[in-house]
């Protein structure tokens, strides 16, 4: 007569989807890379999409049960990083545990007008292309 | 961003199949449990408290979570991880429940169902003459 308790690595609702595919975003994937990246990082991640239309690109990540303070969405360049804390177990043995994802995205994003909203447990960040990418002329002396 | 595009779009278009064929996803949830009641934790981002159906009957408990597409009209998809399916699952409970009073709440993507424990399966002090 028991509920049976799953409460390991696999069935960690935000912990399935491996550095792997921030991998094969990023760059071609190269094996060695991967394994060191393996090696530097535990695989602890959550599902996201990318999106983009005409004035934008859209980036929708998965994150039940993570409150808005707990939530961190860096753009540095072209490269975005969300990072969510996220409190494991139950009250006895509570622990926290962090989530990281990055993803590059284009480098025509205007980094002022970047929002991210967080509703029902899932993220969504907006960032907008910037207006005109100018093209900068170098004079030579 | 060029390698992503070959990476599967979706087509949010195409049509629905018909309900019997219809794909569902299996939450993952998690139960801790006292004396008192069960506490199950069903992790459902993207879904409101609109959207969940809680159901009991007999020994089963029926979770339905329709989950809103949040892809509005106009995005290509890029790339994706998520799958766009409703959730449901299905718990057999072989302890008995109070029905009654089972509570249920959402909160940021999280359905929070507390099922007490019937009184008549509590454990009992028997006192000794």
């Amino acid at each position: 007569m028991k509920l049976i308790k799953y409460d390991n690595y696999w069935n960690d609702p935000l912990a399935d989807v491996s550095q792997w595919f921030d991998r094969a975003l990023g760059q071609g994937l190269r094996f060695p890379e991967y394994l060191q990246s393996m090696l530097e990082q535990p695989a602890r991640g959550f599902r996201l999409d990318l999106y983009e239309d005409g004035n934008s690109y859209y980036v929708v990540a998965e994150l039940p049960g993570v409150a808005k303070e707990d939530v961190q969405v860096e753009l540095e360049n072209a490269v975005l990083t969300i990072t969510a804390k996220r409190q494991v177990g139950s009250n006895q043995s509570a622990s926290q545990a962090e989530y990281s994802r990055t993803v590059t995205v284009a480098d025509n994003v205007d980094p002022q007008r970047v929002q991210a909203q967080l509703r029902d447990g899932l993220l969504k960040v907006t960032l907008p292309k910037a207006e005109h990418k100018q093209p900068r002329a170098i004079t030579v002396d | 961003m060029s390698q992503s595009n070959t990476l599967s779009p979706c087509d949010k278009h195409s049509t629905q199949p018909p309900e019997a064929r219809r794909r569902y996803l299996r939450p993952h949830y998690d139960i801790s449990q006292n004396e008192e009641a069960y506490t199950i934790r069903v992790y459902l981002p993207g879904v409101g408290r609109e959207q969940v159906d809680v159901q009991v009957e007999d020994d089963r408990l029926s979770i339905d979570a329709r989950r809103p597409a949040y892809a509005e009209d106009g995005w290509k998809a890029r790339y994706q991880e998520i799958v766009q399916a409703d959730y449901r699952l299905r718990l057999d409970l072989n302890v008995p429940i109070d029905q009654e009073r089972i509570g249920a709440r959402t909160e940021d993507g999280v359905l929070t169902l507390t099922l007490p424990v019937a009184e008549e399966a509590k454990p009992r002090r028997i006192t000794v003459e």
